[in-house]
């Protein structure tokens, strides 16, 4: 709670897509990640990696690899071979409860969200503030709910309702701070505005930024081409299980990362994996 | 940033809550718009009878006689919210308020009379154990066939709905069974079971207090948190409302009389002499209203205040959640590769849209994809 309530101080810094500081350790660097179901070799020798404050983009066609090779981060599968470094230090994930450890969340699709609960009991669903008396502290559970919720989405005032009633983007910054409660520092999100209208699909956006002033790091997973280049800082490319290449999302057009997800086609503006076309 | 903008918006909030109209009103006052729709049905059903009836439904005593009635009902309508929360149902519990109602008969007249003596003030807290546990073991019984052999709750209920409904008629053999406690028959109200004038207007004067110290509770509870406050004027009227309805209540469960009979039994019976134009003697409260009350009160606590309850409304709000026991990998991707095994959670993901890209085709996706709200 208090490193992100620090972080907000630091955000003097501009941020822009090309402003991420990729100098340092990054939070997160998979090598040569390989995971077989029988004989089929879903991820093969990947490697990907992601700063702080960095929107990274992973795109490929269904059964490219993309959504197996983030399950191994967030601990749904167990990887074959290849390793993780969090922070630079080597990371034993087996299980989902131990990338949460590492502050690794996921938002899912459904955003797993308790209906019938207000946001601050979403928040704080499963460890929830008690009073001394031992009842729940509605209180200060929503003062902390306002808090956050002021952070990543001003505009929040429906505070008192359940979150069924609430929109599509508010239920996502819902989501999302209950991660961010949870001191995340790398997000995994899924398909984050696929069910989303256009309106909502800028407050997320918005969102996204906010996050990234708070130096977290975000892997993107979305087919939205349009999205992906709204709002990511770099794309990488998978397609049959091996990275295509990645690429400085300014320095690559939408028809150059179509060619890749389609043809494995390396660009001139990205560097090639080892999954790229051969010529 | 955070703190500024949080701080403006909490003051912003609390400027629109003073807005005009019917909308700022309800926003001012906190009331459930819910709960004004149902008061209101209520009030139809209540007016539509009176006429109806010919001027006999709004009186004290088809009021007083109603209460006594629903509250036995109330106090298992307190159990069936936490069952109807989490997506479930319970048909069963009218025969298990049958089948526990003739258990404790039973007992009482056949075993824990016999046993403790006919004057001994412990047979009514005996025979309430007795039905505590028997509602308990059918309660868990059924309980377990739901959550542990993941047996749909509609059908063991369903179920329960028939078997208990005959055994109450085989532990009672279809005979009517008398009651002799008389500290038992006080839970059922009647003239001995209710609570009278002065007791009813203590009761009252306790709720006032209550309620008046809730209020500040509340009040002080939000300072603390600096939220915006209630405004007075709203604060006066919500408070007042309930005051009135306290009021009112207990005045109206004081105006219904003691018949004639009655009146003159209890004058000799506690050496009361009869002034002139009667006795007026108030039933007051009856006792299994208090009951009631009591019931309601607590597990209002257990649902808002306690993590059970909160867990309760959270399951119900997540129809995944709430199923009971099956969450572990099981969706398979169609050709063979496992999809999907996050515990459930990833349901309707980019796995299971067409292959797409671009614009044209996320479309598609989005309309592929994306599982409809299960409602």
């Amino acid at each position: 709670m208090s490193t992100t309530m620090d972080s907000i101080a630091d955000h003097g810094r501009a941020h822009h897509h090309s402003d991420v500081d990729r100098t340092g350790t990054p939070l997160i660097d998979m090598r040569d990640i390989s995971i077989a179901f029988g004989g089929i070799h879903a991820v093969d020798q990947a490697s990907i990696d992601l700063y702080k404050g960095e929107v990274v983009a992973l795109l490929g066609h269904n059964g490219a690899g993309k959504s197996t090779l983030i399950k191994i981060l967030s601990g749904a599968y167990k990887r074959d071979s290849g390793e993780i470094f969090v922070r630079g230090e080597k990371a034993s994930i087996g299980n989902p409860r131990d990338a949460k450890a590492y502050g690794i969340e996921t938002i899912y699709q459904t955003l797993a969200l308790a209906d019938n609960v207000d946001a601050a009991a979403n928040l704080f669903l499963g460890r929830e503030i008690m009073t001394s008396w031992g009842t729940l502290d509605d209180g200060a559970m929503e003062a902390e709910a306002r808090k956050v919720m002021g952070r990543l989405n001003p505009n929040f005032r429906r505070f008192k309702e359940p979150v069924k009633a609430l929109s599509g983007g508010q239920r996502q910054s819902v989501a999302i701070a209950r991660a961010i409660l949870f001191n995340a520092k790398i997000l995994i999100m899924d398909e984050p505005t696929a069910a989303l209208g256009p309106q909502e699909t800028a407050q997320v956006a918005d969102l996204i930024k906010e996050l990234k002033k708070e130096d977290i790091g975000i892997f993107l997973i979305s087919h939205d081409i349009h999205d992906v280049f709204d709002l990511s800082d770099r794309v990488v490319v998978m397609k049959n299980g091996q990275v295509v290449g990645s690429a400085r999302t300014e320095d690559v057009t939408k028809d150059e990362v179509l060619g890749m997800i389609i043809l494995g086609k390396c660009p001139p503006g990205a560097t090639p994996g080892p999954g790229a076309m051969k010529e | 940033m955070s703190e500024a903008t949080s701080d403006t918006s909490l003051t912003r909030a609390g400027q629109a809550a003073g807005a005009g109209g019917f909308k700022g009103f309800m926003r001012a006052t906190e009331i459930d718009t819910r709960m004004l729709g149902m008061i209101g049905a209520l009030l139809v059903i209540w007016i539509g009878f009176h006429i109806l009836s010919g001027g006999t439904f709004l009186t004290p005593r088809n009021l007083w006689n109603l209460s006594v009635q629903t509250a036995s009902v109330g106090v298992m309508a307190t159990g069936m919210v936490l069952v109807i929360v989490t997506r479930n149902i319970d048909l069963s519990v009218g025969s298990i308020l049958g089948v526990t109602g003739m258990i404790m008969a039973v007992a009482q007249t056949q075993y824990i009379t016999p046993m403790l003596g006919f004057d001994s003030g412990f047979v009514w807290i005996a025979t309430l154990l007795v039905g505590l546990l028997c509602g308990l073991l059918i309660g868990g019984l059924q309980g377990f066939v739901i959550a542990y052999l993941g047996v749909p709750a509609f059908i063991v209920t369903l179920g329960g709905l028939l078997v208990w409904r005959g055994a109450a008629w085989w532990v009672a053999s279809g005979r009517t069974i008398p009651l002799t406690d008389d500290n038992f028959k006080l839970l059922g109200g009647g003239s001995d079971g209710s609570i009278g004038a002065t007791w009813s207007w203590v009761v009252a004067a306790v709720a006032i207090v209550f309620i008046v110290f809730g209020a500040l509770a509340a009040r002080r509870q939000r300072q603390r948190f600096s939220f915006a406050q209630k405004p007075m004027w709203a604060e006066a009227f919500t408070l007042g409302i309930s005051l009135i309805a306290v009021i009112g209540a207990t005045m109206i469960v004081n105006s219904y009389l003691l018949p004639g009979p009655l009146a003159r039994r209890y004058a000799e019976a506690n050496a009361i002499t009869v002034p002139e134009g009667g006795l007026e003697i108030s039933f007051g409260y009856a006792v299994p209203v208090l009951l009631f009350i009591g019931v309601g009160i607590v597990m209002t606590f257990i649902t808002r205040r306690t993590r059970f309850g909160r867990y309760v409304f959270a399951i119900g709000g997540n129809p995944e959640a709430a199923e009971p026991r099956r969450h572990q990998h099981q969706a398979r991707h169609p050709d063979g590769l496992r999809a999907d095994g996050h515990a459930g959670r990833g349901r309707g993901g980019n796995l299971h849209g067409p292959p797409v890209l671009g614009d044209q085709c996320a479309r598609h996706a989005r309309r592929g994809s994306t599982p409809s709200p299960p409602r």
